[in-house]
């Protein structure tokens, strides 16, 4: 009968399994950096906002400043019209009084008119008679006459009024304002002055004037025209800049003033504070949207890292698997009236992989080698060590017996050079013998199911592979009963801590003699039963099973 | 790769010279694969010296696996003896298992 053999490599590992996770990681990153967008664009935002607000702000503060220069000019303006209607009124009563006495009115009001004087022209009027022309002038000819609608109107009007009667301009050959006064007391006569304004209307104010620092533009009319202009402290209108406007009662007239600054009144730095705020504004944008792509960018760098990391891990670790089962055999042989299976279980994920192995190999036509071993320590050094014994045991095997060339292992330069240990269990079988004879370098002993019985085989022990060359192994022989199960083993199996390996080997006999079915399914629930899911070292196990 | 899944396990060790040739190491914590080898640099002298007998003290031993067993396989090799003491059952009894109780002559 032939029955079929059996091995059990499920984990293969895989080399390519990390690196499918890489581009997927790395996509939200790439996402993040709109993040740097958004914090620029949200900086500007706010520095722009910041900015208007402050612009805006410096604004209404310079037009409100400005709003109250032009008032103030306005009424120092209007502060002057006394200066005129004083001499007037003062003339006025005279002739009032006296009648139109032209000597006396002449000598008043001589240090009135004249070049360099307030007036260029004084002259009285009879109320009532104004077409028969002045009574009395002082100066020059009165212009009113020649002005658009004659010198009625004005007289008239000043004859009804109590106050100055203001008419600008006259234009002659010299532009004139001219008053028109007809006293307090509304006596018979009427008092005309005329004032004369430079050709240009240009007007330097003094620099140490309460208003230097603005320019200033006065027009006799309720509007700012230029025909109407009274007087400029620029040489071309219009102002420049921005501009208040202020109007004020002139007698009968109205002076529109207007007022437009040379530096800004508030100061300098409320004018500039916008421009302040928008560079350190952009600074600050600048510099948050630098360190987030550097926060980002660590933060890539640091998931790129671990990405590599762990997948130099998968890869190492996949290495050395691939390693440890390409060192295991890939076929049991197939002999008749055993069943073969063997099953390597790799440790707990991050732990790295051990130098435990197992080899079934038929020696010739009536005898079996079974291997189990165990290469103390762990990683690439463990599994090339194993590697080498594993070899030099199926070769040795051809031609010697287990206790005959053990001892020759210890000589291995790998296991020289890594001062390491093995342990290895050999037991050779001879089916129709019903025998099996166990040699044991230092390896825990094979168990022997039957019949729901389990015992350990307890062998000689020899010392391990690596401690003494010239150490000696005896052969210790069992007969097998009919159906029984042998199995070796590493101490994967059967190793927990804070417990002894006795404790261990009892929990393995227990399980072993509950469990049953075929050699396959008994080791899966060997497995699954003693050796538990803490444990996380590496476990190998070999068996063979008497089918008849 | 031991930092990324746990703390490494921790043994402590102590020398002792009693200047009659022989030279004590007692052993506190757990012997594994990654503390065999620090142990092993760190009493690299201590061993060169021993004349008479390497005592290793392991009462305070709660863990040795199989490097552990090797590394003292190693030591008996440099030593003209070894004596394992003060070994708890666990460690008693691999030591045992092995094949090695003529060897680290446990105690």
């Amino acid at each position: 009968m032939i029955e079929p053999a059996v091995t059990t490599l499920d984990d293969k590992p895989t080399l390519e399994l990390a690196g499918e996770t890489v581009p997927q990681r790395l996509r939200p990153a790439r996402r993040s950096y709109n993040l740097v967008v958004a914090v620029l664009v949200v900086g500007a935002l706010v520095t722009a906002g910041l900015a208007l607000v402050s612009a805006h702000l410096a604004s209404s503060n310079e037009q409100h400043l400005l709003n109250l220069r032009s008032k103030e000019v306005a009424s120092a303006l209007t502060a002057a019209l006394p200066d005129v209607q004083t001499p007037l009124g003062a003339a006025v009563a005279l002739v009032d009084i006296d009648g139109a006495d032209v000597p006396k009115f002449s000598q008043f009001v001589a240090p009135y008119v004249g070049p360099g004087r307030s007036f260029v022209s004084i002259s009285i009027w009879r109320a009532g008679h104004l077409d028969q022309g002045p009574v009395i002038v002082v100066g020059e000819k009165p212009e009113l006459p020649m002005a658009k609608g004659g010198a009625d109107a004005i007289l008239r009007a000043a004859a009804k009024r109590s106050g100055l009667t203001v008419r600008g301009l006259l234009h002659a050959t010299q532009p004139r304002i001219a008053y028109a006064y007809s006293g307090a007391r509304k006596g018979p006569f009427i008092v005309e002055g005329e004032q004369a304004l430079a050709a240009s209307r240009y007007t330097q104010l003094p620099a140490n004037s309460a208003y230097s620092n603005v320019d200033v533009a006065v027009y006799i009319a309720k509007t700012a025209v230029a025909h109407r202009l009274l007087l400029s402290t620029v040489r071309r209108l219009r102002l420049p800049g921005r501009q208040a406007t202020a109007h004020v009662a002139f007698g009968s007239e109205t002076l529109t003033v207007v007022v437009s600054a040379r530096q800004p009144l508030g100061g300098t730095l409320p004018e500039r504070l916008s421009w302040v705020i928008v560079i350190v504004g952009l600074l600050l944008t600048v510099g948050a949207g630098a360190l987030t792509f550097r926060l980002i960018a660590g933060r890539r760098g640091a998931q790129a890292l671990a990405v590599e990391n762990s997948r130099l891990y998968a890869e190492q670790r996949g290495i050395a698997q691939s390693l440890q089962h390409a060192l295991l055999p890939e076929a049991l042989p197939k002999i008749d009236g055993l069943r073969l299976a063997a099953r390597y279980e790799a440790g707990a994920p991050g732990v790295d992989i051990g130098g435990d192995w197992y080899d079934l190999m038929q020696l010739d036509a009536d005898r079996l080698l079974l291997v189990i071993g165990d290469v103390s320590g762990r990683g690439i050094r463990a599994a090339t060590t194993m590697a080498s014994l594993r070899f030099a045991i199926q070769y040795a095997a051809k031609t010697e017996m287990p206790e005959s060339f053990l001892p020759k292992l210890s000589g291995l330069r790998a296991l020289r050079e890594n001062k390491q240990l093995a342990t290895v269990l050999c037991v050779v079988v001879e089916p129709k013998a019903r025998t099996v004879r166990v040699t044991s370098a230092g390896h825990l002993p094979p168990v022997m199911v039957h019949d729901g019985q389990s015992e350990l085989l307890l062998a000689d022990v020899g010392l391990p592979i690596g401690v003494d060359p010239n150490a000696t192994y005896t052969a210790t022989t069992f007969s097998v009963p009919d159906g029984a199960t042998l199995l070796g083993f590493t101490d994967g199996l059967v190793e927990r801590h804070h417990e002894t390996l006795d404790d261990g080997l009892a929990r393995l006999c227990r399980v072993a003699a509950e469990v049953n079915g075929e050699l396959e399914a008994m080791m899966a629930q060997i497995l699954e039963q003693v050796r538990g899911t803490e444990s996380v070292d590496d476990t190998a196990i070999a068996g063979i099973q008497w089918t008849n | 790769m031991d930092e990324l899944d746990s703390p490494p396990p921790r043994l402590l060790h102590e020398v002792i010279t009693p200047g009659d040739g022989s030279v004590v190491v007692v052993l506190d914590g757990e012997l594994d694969l990654a503390t065999t080898q620090r142990l092993n640099a760190a009493v690299q002298d201590a061993i060169a010296s021993v004349t008479t007998c390497l005592v290793v003290d392991v009462e305070r031993l709660e863990f040795a696996d199989s490097s552990a067993i090797a590394l003292w396989v190693n030591w008996s090799n440099r030593v003209p003896r070894i004596e394992i003491r003060n070994p708890r059952l666990m460690v008693r009894r691999v030591i045992e298992m092995m094949g090695l109780t003529e060897v680290l002559n446990p105690s």
